[in-house]
């Protein structure tokens, strides 16, 4: 009888440890791939949203090689207006250096992008408007569905967004708006086809007049496609590049709480349901009343930080929140002359700051938004020479500052710094040195 | 006074050692007929025969014939010696007249005009039980007693009465009649001489009659085995194919050409089917008498056409004159069906029924119900006509009778058919492994090949399955399209057969037929043909008989009772019963079920393992051979016999593992529910797949005795083989992932015999104890069988077990790049959805190339090692990294021209799902669409399609201006022009030193770009020459695919073929006694 029971014990538990082990997940494709260590064979950047000087975001593209070896870059031009034509160069940049590329003196044209094959990986990019100086980073890849509020058509501002096709594949996409009047999807803005390689630019302003809150979302049908939205208030001049996803939180680092500054939040939501966003602001020792605003749906609503008669003038403000349903954002920041607008910061494993124009940074914060405390790999070199790294501790939570941290007396002036977790737990903020303060985001490049 | 009788002469046959001679010759001499005279014949080595005949009949003739060419011709030859005589009396020699048998037998014929004349025979030693009263037969050619076995005589027969056939023994024939027939004819010189001489006198218009009153006892010594034949021609023949012969002979020559070709029509069916009832059956002696009769037929045509010329000059009734005087219907058919019917399957082929088993004392009567018990002794006791001491209980009767059991077994043959009606003719669809055949040659030529081309090619030898599917070819005579559909119709019955024999002895015939149709309700089977995976469906097909052959050797309990017949020479006849016979029948088994699937090696592990584990935890007493070494010795022989394949593996480094399968992805892999319930697609999902392993699981606990120790051995193995297929599922034992629906097969078959052990514990171990749970769960169990039956009756609607009619590789537009220089496919997806094998870049993506459209013939087996083709993988994985965005271009030297990436198999049609999904990670095409050279093409729900804008060409040449490669030659052809002045010549072709380019006639200079890829220089001028690239590599894989048919051959011969074919070479043909 003993063997019995042993026979049917043995059975049964085998059995059971089957049920057991198959509530295991297997790894996917994504987590057997990463896990080895990489070695890019080619890697590539795509930019757009730069226009001619009579477009208004007039500029130029930084190429930075965060690596220790050469990299070679194949660049295509494409142009709006140039009839399909492109021009191809090749350029080399050492290591740790930079290299520019200015759009308009390759080819005539009206909106422009650019698309890199550089021959390894280690090398960003960035788009840097000249006149003020707005900085947006440049894609690794195209996407498929695109979002960015703050966008605003009210007299005297422009909002165009720039699709770029950086595949031989024939995309075709779609424009969704939500503004503070409600939901919008123009018909001439449905089914617009983007050939290969090629470029189309999109006026909001001819379809939303005279909205001053707009959030835009950009669906494609087919292929993928880089996506840029340029704001145009006055001469000021931004470059929006949005995001992917849309976010139940978020954390703007460097919100400008300064006198003669503004700080306006733009939330949209694209969801049936109505968002309660709870804004928590963190400024020095001050303590602020939790905010909460009500975004209805399919609309944008504005949350001002600066003005705003609870939060005291005193630097910047550490924004963040988080909404009961799943929405977009952007930070309209500015000063006498007009807004910059940028994209809420994405939280990530390893991002890159480097300084383009030689200017440094007025503040560089890198935050922790996990709850645990993580150690942080912080790398900083000057242009052309190689980094020095050393590890930051930061707590859950926890906010340092790069310049603090560095040392560095030039405020990271033609410098690079990069950090790394090993998680993506990682928000970096920064932005130029101006008067007043924290007007200026400057871009962030994702490192990895 | 002179005396009117007509003479009669008596001729008596005698051979051999003829012990009745004296009693024939001495009731001869008692006749009181006057005119009789007696000659007697001694056919080849007669003993003493003129000593004897002179001490009984001393006026007899003694002829003394040199040969014994049998009966017929001796009668001839005494007929001959004759003349004068009205009637000839031919006699055997162990025949015992009465007196008055010639004198009654001459009036008779004289009376009714007779033409020849029979008596009434009875038993030699009890005159009263009849044997024959003349005989009749049927259109075939059987015969039909008149009396039947062992009828006593009440005067009953006693009635003279016309009949067809006069039985040999004593037989009176007008001379006259005997002449114009020609006598007996001497190509049947035993056993159907009599019918045929006797249809031949029918046919020309003589009367046969019987004279009952005429009694002769004939002790038949030759035709119940008391002598053997040994006339000439019948040497190393047995008597069942003299019988056989010499009716298809009467058969051949007795009717009109039209009546002739339909008997012989029917005739030929019907032993078609009771050859494959001899062969199902293990009845060799009955298969081989009916080949050699029709062979025999087939080999004496000249004689038939003389016979039927002879036949037309004698002539007088038509066949339908003929026939009314015949039997209607088909005796021989008509007998088989009434003896299976009353008295089982074994008895109805003639084979004994087995001796009953000796009851140890203290062991209960075993109740267990069997053929012979449907209709035994206890059928009176049923009735109440006797008493039983003891449990008055006895097994339910539902299912008991082999009436019902053979019915249900028919009944669900044909719903198997009705099942699989489509599939006999349908198009069979581009997925799993349904890729069209190339031709038999064609095929055959792809095992010995030098190269083939799976991914940028390789010089790895040809894996055996194309050996071994050119072998199957030559039974269809080269009808490759046959052999996908016969795995598709028949391996799953195969599987159930198998699981017949399996279960054979070890449980009642009751359970066996539930286990049969378990085992066929599985859904593996039903997934396995909807998914097209026949190299599965072998495995589904061939298991059941590895598993006995194992249990076999592992002395399983009940398996093996008694021990292994002494060992016999290697190639003589018994060897295969032998244990090394029966291991080497397990080896073969193995060998041919692993050339398709390898994975069937580590399912012999895992039975070996769980009969160990099981033995460790229940000890049975028991011991068979020592496991490890089985199993080494299993795996040692197979890589042997498989040695293409297993040179592959070794050189394929640690890819090697990839031979017993690809790992899948995390949402492909079935859930535990599934993995109990053996479901790996869409049949057997619902509630009802529970039932199957329900009823096993009950099983473990109600069996007792050997039940149990059979049960806990399949429920050690099932248990084991979900955890390895939960482990490698998970990848959790590396790059070791062997095939999941080949483990469910082993899965399946233990599920199916715990099944029929749950019937046969009801059966047997329920009745002493006392009510409680164990009675419930049988109810349960029986209720669970019942409801498991209907999801395969509702399998059958379709006609193909959901097969689907189409594919999605088909169904995609033309893939041809247009122009020349040849293309590759790349095809990507979950492995268990491509319709091609590949190799791994990542668990659930598979990736495969095609050359030149579809996949086809010549990408049925992959090596386990990429080898040169790690190109495209790394490729893939660097673009699934997000490490190059110029896929394209690192494609485009392989001549890939598109990407095809499958989410499944089969057309997403809108209604219930009709086939598996298993889409790619949107990693896969997230990476895929931010290649700058790659242009989507085509994106549904099933299948994405992108084009390589840098496709140029299997073979190109390169402009030297400008540095692009143009393809040049053709897609099916490895020469053609080539451009003047560019004298770079590239070939997307590994290994790169097996190619050559000859340009002009002359060859040209080669070395290796991109580390793989042959470039050619071709001389730079201004003639426009023509090249060719053509292979040249050492038959290294051709001797290697020899040396393995010869191995196989070598063992084949192994199984008695050495001792039968001995007579080719020794031109020496063995007696029967030798042969015995």
């Amino acid at each position: 009888m003993n063997r019995r029971i042993l026979m049917t014990a043995v059975v049964l538990v085998g059995v059971a440890t089957t049920i057991v082990l198959n509530q295991w997940v297997a790894p996917s494709i994504e987590q057997t791939l990463t896990s080895s260590q990489p070695t890019t064979q080619s890697s590539a950047l795509y930019c757009t949203g730069l226009t001619s000087a009579k477009g208004g975001a007039f500029g130029e593209v930084v190429f930075v090689n965060t690596s220790d070896s050469a990299r070679t870059l194949s660049t295509t031009v494409a142009a709006l207006g140039a009839h399909g034509a492109t021009v191809t160069s090749t350029m080399t940049i050492s290591p740790y250096a930079q290299s520019v590329l200015v759009p308009t003196r390759v080819l005539a044209g009206v909106a422009y992008a650019v698309a890199a094959t550089v021959s390894g990986g280690g090398v960003y990019a960035q788009e840097v408007i000249g006149k003020n100086h707005a900085e947006a980073p440049c894609q690794s890849s195209g996407v498929t569905q695109w979002f960015a509020s703050g966008l605003s058509t009210a007299v005297g501002s422009s909002a165009r967004l720039t699709m770029f096709n950086p595949t031989a594949t024939n995309a075709v996409f779609g424009v969704k708006t939500y503004s503070s009047s409600g939901f919008a999807q123009p018909a001439p803005l449905q089914g617009i086809s983007v050939p290969p390689h090629g470029l189309v630019q999109v006026d909001l302003g001819h379809q939303l007049v005279n909205q001053a809150q707009i959030g835009a979302e950009v669906d494609v049908l087919r292929g993928s496609l880089v996506v840029a939205a340029d704001q145009l208030v006055g001469s000021m001049a931004s470059i929006n590049t949005g995001s992917t996803t849309l976010a139940t939180s978020g954390a703007l680092p460097l919100v400008p709480t300064n006198q003669n500054t503004n700080a306006t939040v733009v939330f949209s939501n694209p969801s049936s349901q109505p968002a309660q966003v709870t804004l928590d602001v963190a400024l020095g020792h001050f303590t602020i009343p939790t905010q909460t605003i009500d975004v209805a749906s399919f609309s944008s609503t504005t949350f001002v930080v600066t003005p705003n008669n609870v939060i005291p003038a005193a630097g910047e403000a550490h924004v963040s929140f988080t909404s009961t349903q799943a929405i977009f954002t952007a930070l309209r920041s500015g000063g006498p002359k007009g807004p910059y607008l940028s994209p809420t910061p994405m939280v990530g494993a390893a991002w890159t700051l480097s300084d383009t124009t030689g200017r440094g940074f007025g503040a560089a914060t890198v935050t922790n938004t996990s709850t645990r405390a993580t150690l942080v790999s912080v790398a900083v070199n000057a242009l052309g020479h190689s980094p020095t790294t050393s590890t930051l501790r930061l707590g859950a939570g926890q906010t340092a500052s790069l310049i603090s941290f560095t040392g560095s007396k030039n405020k990271l002036a033609h410098s690079t710094v990069q950090v790394r977790a090993n998680s993506a737990v990682l928000v970096l903020a920064a932005c130029a040195i101006t008067t007043p303060r924290g007007i200026e985001p400057q871009s962030v490049l994702n490192g990895g | 006074m002179d005396t009117r009788a007509p003479a009669v002469v008596a001729v008596v046959v005698t051979t051999g050692s003829a012990p009745g001679l004296e009693a024939t010759l001495a009731s001869l001499t008692a006749q009181s007929y006057e005119e009789l005279s007696l000659l007697v014949l001694a056919n080849g080595e007669a003993e003493n025969v003129q000593a004897r005949v002179a001490s009984v009949a001393p006026t007899a003739f003694v002829k003394i014939l040199e040969e014994n060419r049998g009966y017929a011709a001796a009668c001839n030859e005494g007929s001959l010696m004759v003349e004068g005589s009205a009637f000839f009396l031919f006699c055997h020699d162990d025949v015992r007249l009465d007196s008055d048998v010639v004198q009654l037998m001459v009036e008779a014929a004289f009376r009714t005009n007779a033409g020849v004349v029979t008596p009434k025979m009875v038993a030699y030693d009890d005159a009263m039980a009849l044997q024959h009263v003349g005989q009749t037969c049927d259109r075939f050619g059987v015969v039909r007693e008149r009396v039947e076995p062992g009828e006593i005589d009440h005067g009953q027969q006693d009635l003279e009465r016309d009949v067809f056939v006069a039985p040999g023994g004593v037989t009176l024939i007008r001379s006259d009649l005997f002449v114009t027939l020609r006598g007996y004819d001497p190509l049947i010189p035993i056993m159907g001489e009599d019918l045929d001489f006797c249809w031949r006198a029918q046919s020309a218009g003589a009367r046969i009659l019987v004279a009952p009153q005429a009694r002769v006892a004939h002790r038949e010594t030759v035709a119940k085995n008391g002598r053997p034949v040994t006339a000439l021609s019948t040497r190393g023949v047995s008597r069942q194919t003299l019988q056989r012969r010499h009716q298809l002979l009467v058969v051949a020559t007795g009717w009109g050409r039209g009546r002739t070709f339909t008997t012989l029509l029917f005739l030929f069916v019907m032993d078609g089917m009771e050859l494959l009832l001899g062969a199902i059956g293990g009845d060799l002696e009955r298969a081989s008498a009916i080949i050699g009769s029709w062979w025999w037929l087939f080999g004496n045509r000249r004689r038939i056409l003389e016979r039927r010329a002879r036949r037309r000059d004698v002539l007088v009734l038509s066949d339908d004159e003929l026939h009314r005087l015949q039997v209607g219907g088909a005796s021989r058919l008509q007998r088989f069906v009434v003896v299976l019917m009353r008295e089982g399957f074994d008895r109805a082929r003639g084979v004994l029924p087995h001796a009953p088993q000796v009851v140890e004392a203290g062991d209960e009567h075993d109740r267990g119900v069997g053929f012979a018990a449907a209709f035994a002794e206890e059928e009176e006791c049923d009735e109440g006509m006797g008493t039983l001491e003891g449990p008055s209980s006895r097994p339910a009767r539902i299912l008991t009778s082999f009436r019902s059991q053979l019915g249900l077994l028919v009944a669900v043959a044909l719903l198997w058919c009705l099942g699989s009606r489509n599939l006999v003719a349908m198009h069979l669809p581009l997925i799993g492994r349904l890729a069209p055949l190339d031709s038999w040659w064609t095929t055959w030529r792809h095992f010995f090949a030098s190269w083939s081309p799976n991914g940028v090619g390789t010089g790895d030898p040809g894996m055996p399955g194309y050996g071994l599917l050119g072998f199957a070819g030559t039974f269809v005579f080269g009808r490759m399209g046959i052999l996908p559909r016969m795995a598709l119709i028949f391996a799953v019955p195969l599987g159930a057969l198998g699981m017949s024999r399996l279960l054979k002895n070890r449980v009642s015939n009751r359970a066996r037929v539930v286990g049969v149709i378990a085992y066929l309700a599985l859904p593996t089977g039903f997934n396995m043909i909807a998914q097209g995976r026949v190299d599965v469906l072998v495995v589904v097909s061939g298991l059941p008989f590895v598993l006995r052959r194992l249990f076999d050797l592992l002395a399983v309990p009940g398996f093996r009772s008694s021990p292994y017949p002494e060992p016999v020479p290697f190639g003589h006849r018994g060897w295969r019963v032998t244990e090394a016979g029966q291991r080497m029948s397990l080896i073969m088994g193995l060998a041919t079920m692993s050339a398709f699937a390898p994975a069937t090696l580590v399912l012999a592990a895992i039975i070996i393992l769980g009969v160990t584990l099981s033995r460790w935890i229940a000890p049975d007493g028991s011991s068979g051979v020592p496991p490890w070494r089985l199993l080494g010795s299993l795996l040692f022989n197979v890589a042997i016999f498989l040695l293409p394949m297993t040179y592959d593996t070794f050189v394929a480094g640690r890819q090697g593992f990839s031979l017993f399968g690809i790992a899948r992805g995390a949402s492909s892999l079935p859930s535990w529910s599934h993995l109990l319930r053996a479901c790996d697609g869409l049949f057997g999902a619902g509630w009802w797949g529970w039932l199957l392993p329900a009823v096993s699981l009950i099983a473990l606990f109600i069996a007792r005795r050997e039940r149990w120790n059979l049960v806990a051995t399949t429920s050690t193995i099932a248990v084991l083989t979900l955890l390895v297929i939960t482990t490698t599922g998970h990848h959790w034992t590396g790059s070791f992932s062997p095939d999941l629906d080949v483990l469910l097969c082993l899965y399946g078959a233990m599920v199916a015999v715990g099944a029929a052990v749950a019937v046969s514990a009801i059966e047997l171990d329920l009745y002493d104890v006392g009510f409680g749970w164990r009675q419930l769960s049988a109810a349960v169990a029986v209720l669970a069988l019942l409801l498991a039956s209907i999801p395969l009756v509702v399998a059958t609607g379709s006609g193909r077990f959901d097969l689907p009619t189409t594919s999605v590789a088909e169904s995609l537009g033309p893939l041809h790049p247009g122009g020349n220089g040849g293309y590759r496919i790349l095809w990507l997806g979950d492995p268990s959805i491509l319709p091609v094998p590949g190799w791994l870049v990542a668990p659930g993506l598979e990736a495969a190339t095609t050359m030149n459209g579809l996949p086809g013939g010549n990408e049925l087996f992959t090596p386990p090692g990429a080898g040169t083709s790690s190109v495209i993988i790394n490729a893939l994985q660097l673009a699934l990294r997000g490490q190059t965005v110029s896929l394209g271009e690192l494609l485009a030297p392989a001549g890939i021209s598109a990407v095809v990436v499958l989410n499944t198999s089969t057309p997403q049609v809108s209604g219930p799902p009709t086939a598996i999904v298993r889409p790619v990670a949107t990693s896969v095409t997230t990476a895929l669409d931010q290649q700058t050279g790659l242009a989507l093409q085509l994106t549904t729900p099933s299948v994405s399609v992108y084009t390589n804008a840098n496709y140029s060409g299997i073979f190109r040449q390169v402009n030297p201006s400008s540095g692009v490669p143009v393809p040049v030659f053709s897609d099916f052809s490895a020469s053609g022009p080539l451009t003047p002045h560019w004298t770079k010549v590239q070939a997307g072709l590994a290994p790169a030193s097996a190619f050559a380019l000859d340009v002009g006639g002359q060859p040209t200079g080669r070395k290796v770009e991109s580390g793989w890829s042959p470039t050619f220089t071709v001389p730079s001028t201004t003639t426009k020459w023509s090249g060719h690239i053509s292979l040249h590599q050492f038959p290294l894989n051709g001797l290697l695919a020899l040396f393995t048919l010869g191995m196989w051959l070598i063992i084949w011969l192994g199984f008695g073929w050495i001792h039968r074919l001995e007579w080719l070479f020794t031109g020496r043909r063995r007696l029967p006694e030798e042969l015995s």
